[in-house]
């Protein structure tokens, strides 16, 4: 019998000697006979553990170089790491730091004619290394399991989802007949707790929602009973509540099945949520390995602690408000009210006057109050399909932005905050509802009104690679800008080096394309686009996200800047709330097409009203401030949230 | 714990979660299959419009005239004209066609036959053509396409690509004309000309096959082979092949089950607009080299007599074939692609 007391199933390695079983023709396991987690410390509450035992995974001095046209590439460079049973190693790295390659390349997925790969890698003391595909395709799947990740493009649309896990157990199982796979499959998916498992057996990835879908790629990973899970960014393409359900499923696993995981991300907070041990990696080597606690208090390494620096605002936004200020009074009337409007006071009087000044000088405007009032917005669109209503992707959604300000908009994927963006931008129209910029209705202008008033309003998107143009150079791209926003020719070209300098770039990256330049410069030639023209609004679409944790800090210091220098207003949409906390005065959380909760950024972080946000704020992982570095806003608050959430 | 309340989940990615009951599974297919019917009747409709009007109503000249042949006589100009209706208003003259052909009931005044009943005489070695060279091309090319993507890069991969390109470059009657005279006539392995009905000497029927299907399919072969290989190396490189290697599976199985079945979709296209062409008789040229006497033929005679009323009739019939295999391809992508259902 089983340990859950349900008959023996072919299946199940568990109640079987590991050690009897030489399924890869690699030799026996090395089993460690006294079954408890070898090598490294668990955090507190773990008992001792003996260090004697052989580590379940054990790589030693790994190098992967790769043939190139340019050169060979050596993107893992003497890697060394051990695994325990139960354990959970992650691995941390910006993009290209190699953690990826490594995790592939322990799988045997790098092998090619152009790879050269060296080292050793020892699973249960059998080296894979030199063994042969044959070999390699046995463990794949049966011992080593590996989730990727993006859920969505990881699984075959055109198979169902069912049919995807019997495979696996097919492939390495071929006397199990289709059906019992399908019913070992619908078993997994219940064990993931996935709902309806039964009827979602049948169902293909595009009808799954991204959590689900992740849930199938771990179900079908440990469906063979496999004992080491590689995880390449397992969650990073998913919500935060998503995020903390899945990690909540890896800690369950390790408890209960005694799993080994490693955990690559470039996420610390996902990383301080389930690691036991954390190695940094940085340009294909390990740069600094050892406990988790340890890391996050005492990093040794200059990178490491700059990554970890990085990922905190280093002070929280500074806002000198009389208490009598029209925001005051807003922030006090929050939650579930609608927000006060703006029309009595000019908020850009009640600030302190050290941060506005010079932003008065450069730009006289009629002080008026609000420079953009959502009133009541809703967007529609028709439903997909015959018995489907129309979407109502913003369902009456009223928001007031003073000049120079930042309204953070925080919510999950679907909740209509891109919707909300766009119909501002112009580039949707609202089915009902206002929007005033500057005092003009946008609805009801005809064209020339319309553009004269987006001239006033830039955009900068998410992935600068892509919004972009890959075949003209930055410098034409601003000017093209410059020009739509009424300045001529001539002048625009001599703007365009001034630009350049205000977003920190070199006036000669004017005649690089962007491919020539990096993430985080072509962020910046995306800033300097939507700064283009004195604009007044700005709307950013998760501006950070896709830049590395080391480079956000700089794009975030010159948003900051900016707007101090500039005296712009923004709106940004962040799932990030690092981001959120360094740069928004106010905060909005939307849910389902409905602004959720409003108010002053400290209040909504610190003492959120709706329950929506507080189940928000609890599933975001957040990094642990140390004594060394300076926390973020009420870092107490933080670490007393996630102590409570780990307990 | 149920999966973060339903709103957020229903709006994930933007596509609505809707768990697949297998009752609406029915409806939608009666629905699919609804839909193209009514698209694929109006469809028709036009083209049998467009054709009227490219072969009756826009040419210059009297109509009458042009249907009777050269060799009418005026009175047979006149009943032609009475007949068809050419003295009357425009919609009674199609009317007056589309019941002409409908009722099979079209002659050809030059040749002093009806028209449909030759295209039925015509239709066996057509319909052979374009099975025979439908499978060929579609196996050889998905083969030599999957050999190229697998080796991709090397010496194999090469030495197809130029074979493919050299065969998309050859003319068809070139082909056909060097085919004929050295396996035909210098070494006599294969006849040099004509059909044989399948049904009273198969082995004589195949032997006059050969040649056309070769013929046909060397274009074809080419340019499936060289959209596949793109397809294949396309897909090779998603997310989802990496994690079929990563479950285990042979390079062979994850090619044939991950990777083919999502790189098809252009190649099934192609092979519908292909085969309707060839069965309506557009294979003009291959048919008149090897003299099958197909439709294709027929229509190619008519041409040169400049006898109308046939050649009308076989462009409708291309044109009805390429609409009719569209709709049936559609419904294939429905079923190789899932997602292409929703819509």
């Amino acid at each position: 019998m089983s340990p859950d007391g349900l008959p023996p199933d072919p299946l199940s390695y568990r109640g079987l000697d590991p050690a009897a079983l030489d399924r890869t023709g690699l030799g026996r396991p090395v089993w460690d006979p006294t079954g408890e987690r070898p090598v490294g410390e668990r955090p507190e509450g773990a008992a001792a553990v003996s260090k004697s035992a052989v580590p379940l995974l054990d790589v030693r001095d790994l190098q992967v170089s790769f043939a190139t046209r340019e050169g060979e590439v050596r993107a893992v460079d003497g890697v060394s790491f051990a695994l325990g049973r139960g354990e959970v190693l992650a691995i941390v790295g910006e993009s290209g730091s190699g953690k990826s390659v490594c995790a592939m390349t322990l799988m045997g997925l790098t092998r090619g004619p152009n790879t050269t790969i060296s080292g050793q890698v020892r699973l249960e003391g059998r080296e894979l290394i030199g063994a042969s595909e044959a070999q390699l395709r046995r463990i794949r799947g049966a011992e080593l399991a590996m989730v990727f990740q993006d859920p969505q493009s990881s699984l075959n649309p055109v198979y169902r989802v069912g049919d995807q896990i019997a495979e696996q157990i097919r492939t390495h199982e071929p006397f199990v007949s289709k059906a019992r796979a399908l019913e070992r499959a619908a078993e997994l998916m219940e064990r993931a707790r996935i709902p309806k498992a039964r009827e979602r057996v049948r169902a293909y990835p595009h009808e799954l929602s991204g959590g689900m879908r992740q849930r199938v790629m771990i179900a079908m990973g440990l469906s063979l009973g496999a004992k080491v899970l590689l995880a390449d960014e397992p969650t990073t393409a998913l919500d935060v509540t998503v995020q903390a359900q899945i990690l909540a499923q890896l800690k369950d696993l390790r408890e209960q099945e005694d799993l080994s995981i490693l955990l690559i991300t470039h996420d610390f907070g996902v990383v301080a949520d389930i690691a036991d041990r954390i190695a940094v990696m940085r340009a294909g080597e390990i740069v600094e390995q050892g406990v988790a606690s340890e890391i996050f208090e005492r990093p040794q390494h200059p990178y490491t602690r700059d990554l970890l620096d990085a990922l905190r605002p280093s002070t929280p936004k500074i806002v000198h408000r009389p208490a009598e200020g029209v925001l005051a009074r807003a922030a006090a009337g929050s939650a579930e009210e609608d927000l006060v409007s703006f029309a009595e006071g000019c908020p850009a009087r009640a600030r302190g006057a050290e941060t506005r000044t010079s932003s008065l000088n450069k730009t006289p405007r009629a002080c008026g109050g609000a420079i953009l009032e959502v009133e009541d917005l809703r967007v529609s669109y028709p439903g997909r399909g015959r018995h489907e209503g129309p979407v109502e992707a913003l369902a009456g959604v009223s928001l007031t932005l003073g000049e120079g300000e930042t309204l953070a908009i925080v919510g999950e994927s679907g909740c209509g905050k891109t919707t909300l963006l766009r119909s501002i931008a112009g580039l949707i129209a609202p089915s009902a509802g206002a929007i005033r910029l500057g005092g003009q209705d946008l609805a009801p202008a005809n064209g020339r009104e319309l553009a004269a008033a987006r001239a006033e309003l830039g955009m900068v998107f998410q992935d600068p690679q892509a919004s972009l143009n890959p075949r003209r150079r930055v410098g034409r791209t601003l000017e093209r800008a410059l020009h739509a926003r009424g300045h001529a020719k001539p002048r625009a070209r001599s703007e365009v080096a001034g630009l350049l300098e205000r977003v920190g770039l070199r006036a000669e990256q004017a005649e690089r394309f962007p491919h020539e330049l990096s993430g985080g410069e072509r962020q910046r030639v995306g800033i300097a686009r939507a700064l283009a023209g004195e604009s007044r609004l700005v709307l950013l679409d998760e501006p950070v996200s896709s830049l590395d944790a080391s480079i956000r800090r700089g794009v975030i210091d010159l948003l900051e800047r900016l707007q101090a220098e500039l005296g712009c207003a923004y709106i940004l949409v962040s799932h990030d709330f690092t981001t959120v906390e360094a740069l928004a005065d106010r905060i909005a959380v939307m849910r389902g097409g409905h602004v959720v909760e409003q108010g002053e950024a400290r209040e909504v972080l610190e003492r959120p009203k709706h329950p929506y946000t507080r189940e928000l704020l609890k599933a975001c992982p957040r990094v642990p401030s140390s004594a060394g570095l300076p926390g973020g806003v009420g870092s107490e608050a933080w670490t007393t949230q996630r102590g409570s959430y780990s307990a | 714990m149920e999966e973060s309340s339903a709103p957020i989940s229903s709006f994930s990615g933007g596509t609505p979660v809707r768990v697949s009951a297998l009752g609406s599974r029915h409806a939608w297919i009666a629905r699919f299959l609804a839909r193209r019917f009514a698209s694929l009747v109006a469809v028709l409709f036009a083209i049998t419009v467009l054709t009227f009007l490219i072969f009756q109503a826009i040419p210059d000249g009297d109509p009458a005239l042009r249907m009777a042949g050269r060799l009418a006589t005026p009175q047979q100009v006149h009943d032609v004209r009475v007949q068809w209706g050419f003295d009357q208003p425009i919609y009674v003259q199609y009317a007056k066609t589309m019941e002409k052909i409908f009722s099979g009931s079209v002659i050809s005044y030059s040749q002093q036959t009806n028209v449909e009943q030759e295209i039925v005489k015509d239709l066996p070695p057509t319909i052979s053509l374009a099975i025979g060279a439908g499978i060929i091309w579609l196996v050889v090319g998905v083969l030599f396409g999957l050999i190229c993507a697998m080796y991709a890069g090397g010496w194999l991969d090469r030495a197809l690509t130029v074979l493919a390109l050299t065969g998309i470059s050859m003319p068809v009657f070139f082909l056909g004309a060097i085919m004929l005279y050295w396996l035909g006539y210098q070494w006599h392995l294969l006849p040099l000309e004509g059909y044989v009905p399948l049904t009273s000497d198969p082995w004589g029927w195949f032997t006059h096959m050969l040649m056309p299907w070769v013929a046909l399919s060397v274009v074809s072969i080419g340019v499936y082979s060289r959209l596949l290989r793109a397809n294949l190396l396309d897909v090779m490189s998603e997310d989802y092949v990496r994690t079929a290697r990563a479950k285990g599976l042979s390079e062979r199985r994850v090619l044939v089950k991950h990777v083919l079945r999502n790189s098809l979709t252009g190649i099934v296209t192609l092979w519908g607009l292909d085969f309707a062409w060839v069965i309506g008789g557009g294979a003009i040229l291959v048919e008149s080299v090897f003299n099958l006497g197909g439709v294709g033929q027929y229509a190619a005679q008519s041409i040169g007599r400049l006898d109308i009323p046939p050649v009308m009739v076989v462009t409708m019939m291309v044109a009805a074939a390429v609409v009719i295999l569209s709709t049936l391809v559609d419904i294939a992508y429905a079923l190789l692609d899932p997602r292409v259902r929703i819509s």
